[in-house]
């Protein structure tokens, strides 16, 4: 965490407030976006377009108290934009598929 | 009618169980300045306060369940709330008359 | 009870705290709005003094609707809704489906209103769904909007409500993981030793015990803010092209192939009896599509039976009237998305079960209004040497009493707007006059006791007022309301009358200071 304060602009106290503000709110959202993809799809065929509604609460929750809980906040970094490049990219498949 | 007299039950006997667990609560004894508690029946008042809700859904109650499920909470709340020693004074109280 | 590192906990004190401080009040809002608005039908009722039809929706109205079918533009029989007021009116929407400007999709046709006893039209409004004007609803509209967006445009409003729901959920959860000695405090009664300690117990012990339902409603809520605007446009973009409408047509199940030779309706009446005789009660909304033609679908929606959670929809033919089954709201067939979405509304509005569920709901809001105002209060107290705090503390009295106080005189002026028919521009200024002037007395002011015994008799007053207003302006008394099985309007009457009293009287009557018993010391920051 420490290591962070040397980096310019990039402090902890910032770098935690992004992860766990913007960065915690466009995951949800991304992720909500991409799990129609690979979300079963149900007896009806809809659960995987109302389980995303559903969850998005719990995956801004999910994020949100990743990053304020974090310890080493450059894997939490590291965790979080990978998940939101995993996420565009389903979407981006979605997107052709659909 | 009977959901409602099956949740108003169910609450009466899970309030039955907070009232032991309450009354021979360690730390409530100890801020409140009384001796400790002779017995404990945490089993007892365990099985009080969860087979109503149990026996709610194996009885195929799912409205009464989660009514249950909301007021126990509340009902512990106010019962905790209440401290000893205004539990003994409305006690009391309620002897004299 | 779950040990955390010391720079875990500051870290998660700070969120609770601040999503508390800066967010508290407005969740507040949200809060008390919400637990008045588990009653919002009963509201609807009582501030009509009640309704003559108890079943609205199971009266005879099927000459009626083809009567109301022949007066409008054959593009709006695309679709029907039917559904009642407080009042027990009918409302009979032929509508299509169209975009508004901003390309939100939105229903857009003409809505007739009508007496199911008489047979009356009463009103025709023509125009976008979101547009009508029901005066008879508009206190209980009022109340809905200000929970549901606090009057906020949409979607700004949705937005809004659905942030403070994470709010709430943040503060749940942070919460839940602060408090080392949850189990051990459970039964903890808040202690008389300091102002601070006690105002640290009075707020854990609350937020303890409503943890499991502040969880519950924080969640639904924001899914129920959230889910129908941003939700739908992302799925919608990701899945469909942008497309929301078909979105939502996959969602509700998608509409069969279309025949649209046109065909007699067969007897409304008789489809929705089978449905109730079905269901166990009669239909809550009833919603027809492509009326006068061969492939006309009668959909009848019934809340829970007794006993149950699940709403029921059944499905008829319009053109014979054939029974084709049940329908769930969700999908065209029982799946697990169906019910997920079932239990949301369910938790988080409390009515599936009549006045009982109701009641536990409204209390649940109470509690949770109550966590929220001890939380300021307890991080007021710990800063009580800032002036700056001390000042910005007097936010919490204006709005923790103004509110309440706001909302019943909304009630109050639409009563008194009854007459000229003015309620849809009084219900909302009456509140915002009060709002202004319990603003101003918080303001101006400085006592602290004197204020709060103001406060508490002014909350007791209006909330008398409101019986004794609306047996004067309805000019119907109990007698009536009991042969005409309009008991909940009594009971909404003895419950504003007794929480008036009980106002006025902690008002009036010289209550003792608590005494502290112990010196102020320092107390754990959990």
């Amino acid at each position: 965490m420490a290591s962070q304060s040397d980096r310019g602009w990039f402090t902890a106290k910032r770098t935690r407030w992004l992860l766990g503000g913007p960065m915690a709110v466009l995951i949800a959202i991304m992720a909500m976006g991409a799990m129609p993809l690979w979300f079963p799809t149900g007896a009806a065929g809809v659960d995987h377009l109302v389980f995303p509604l559903i969850l998005f609460p719990a995956l801004w929750a999910a994020g949100f108290f990743y990053a304020i809980l974090a310890e080493n906040l450059r894997r939490a970094a590291l965790v979080m934009t990978a998940l939101a490049l995993i996420n565009a990219a389903c979407i981006a498949v979605l997107w052709t598929i659909s | 009618m009977i959901p409602v007299l099956a949740t108003l039950a169910a609450i009466l006997v899970s309030l039955a169980g907070i009232i032991l667990l309450a009354a021979s609560d360690p730390k409530r004894r100890r801020v409140f300045g009384l001796p400790e508690a002779r017995r404990r029946p945490v089993a007892l008042a365990c099985l009080c306060l969860v087979a109503p809700g149990i026996a709610l859904l194996i009885a195929g109650q799912p409205a009464a369940f989660v009514m249950w499920l909301a007021a126990v909470p509340l009902v512990g709340w106010a019962l905790a709330a209440l401290s000893p020693t205004r539990v003994a004074r409305m006690g009391s109280g309620l002897f004299r008359r | 009870m779950i040990e955390l590192s010391q720079a875990r906990s500051k870290r998660l004190l700070a969120v609770h705290g601040w999503a508390g401080t800066v967010l508290g009040l407005a969740l507040y809002v949200v809060i008390l709005t919400g637990a008045v608005v588990v009653f919002a039908h009963e509201i609807g009722t009582w501030s009509v003094s009640g309704t003559r039809a108890q079943q609205p929706l199971a009266a005879p109205m099927d000459a009626k609707i083809r009567e109301l079918a022949g007066q409008v533009d054959p593009e709006y029989l695309d679709d029907l809704n039917l559904f009642h007021n407080g009042a027990g009116h009918i409302s009979a929407f032929f509508h299509t489906h169209a975009a508004k400007d901003d390309g939100h999709p939105m229903d857009k046709g003409v809505r007739f209103t009508f007496d199911p006893v008489t047979g009356e039209t009463l009103t025709r409004q023509e125009g976008f769904g979101d547009e009508f004007e029901d005066p008879l609803s508009a206190l209980d509209h009022f109340l809905v909007e200000l929970h549901v967006n606090l009057h906020a445009p949409e979607p700004v409003g949705l937005y809004l409500t659905g942030i403070l729901g994470f709010a709430m959920l943040a503060a749940a959860v942070s919460g839940f993981l602060l408090h080392r000695h949850l189990i051990k405090d459970l039964f903890v009664a808040p202690r008389l030793s300091s102002r601070l300690l006690n105002a640290r117990d009075r707020h854990i012990l609350a937020g303890s015990w409503g943890l499991p339902f502040a969880f519950v409603l924080a969640f639904t809520g924001a899914f129920l803010s959230f889910a129908g605007s941003i939700g739908l446009m992302t799925i919608s973009m990701a899945a469909f092209g942008g497309d929301q409408q078909k979105l939502i047509e996959t969602i509700i199940g998608m509409p069969e192939a279309e025949d649209a030779t046109p065909a007699q309706p067969a007897d409304l009446d008789a489809m929705l009896r089978q449905s109730a005789e079905m269901s166990g009660n009669g239909p809550a909304f009833v919603a027809i599509t492509h009326y006068g033609r061969a492939d006309a679908r009668v959909y009848a929606f019934h809340l829970a039976a007794e006993g149950g959670l699940q709403s029921q929809q059944h499905v008829f033919k319009g053109s014979d009237g054939a029974y084709l089954g049940p329908k769930p709201s969700i999908g065209t067939k029982p799946s697990a998305g169906d019910a997920a979405f079932t239990l949301m509304g369910v938790l988080h509005f409390g009515t599936f079960a009549g006045l009982l569920s109701r009641v536990i709901w409204f209390a649940l809001g109470l509690a949770m209004c109550y966590v929220t105002l001890t939380g300021l209060q307890l991080w007021l107290r710990r800063r009580a040497d800032s002036p700056l705090w001390r000042r910005l503390g007097r936010s919490v009295p204006i709005v923790g009493y103004g509110l309440p106080i706001a909302l019943a005189a909304s009630g109050i002026s639409f009563f008194l707007s009854l007459s000229a028919g003015t309620m849809l521009f009084w219900t909302p200024a009456g509140f915002l006059i009060a709002a202004g002037l319990s603003i101003a007395i918080g303001c101006l002011l400085r006592d602290e006791t004197q204020l709060y015994r103001l406060y508490r008799g002014l909350l007791g007053a209006t909330l008398i007022a409101l019986p004794l207003l609306r047996w004067l302006m309805g000019g119907i008394g109990w007698d009536g309301m009991l042969e005409s099985g309009n008991d909940i309007v009594i009971l909404l009457d003895l419950a504003l009358a007794a929480g008036g009293l009980g106002y006025l009287y902690i008002a009036l009557a010289h209550r003792r200071e608590p005494r502290w018993s112990g010196v102020e010391r320092e107390v754990a920051a959990e």
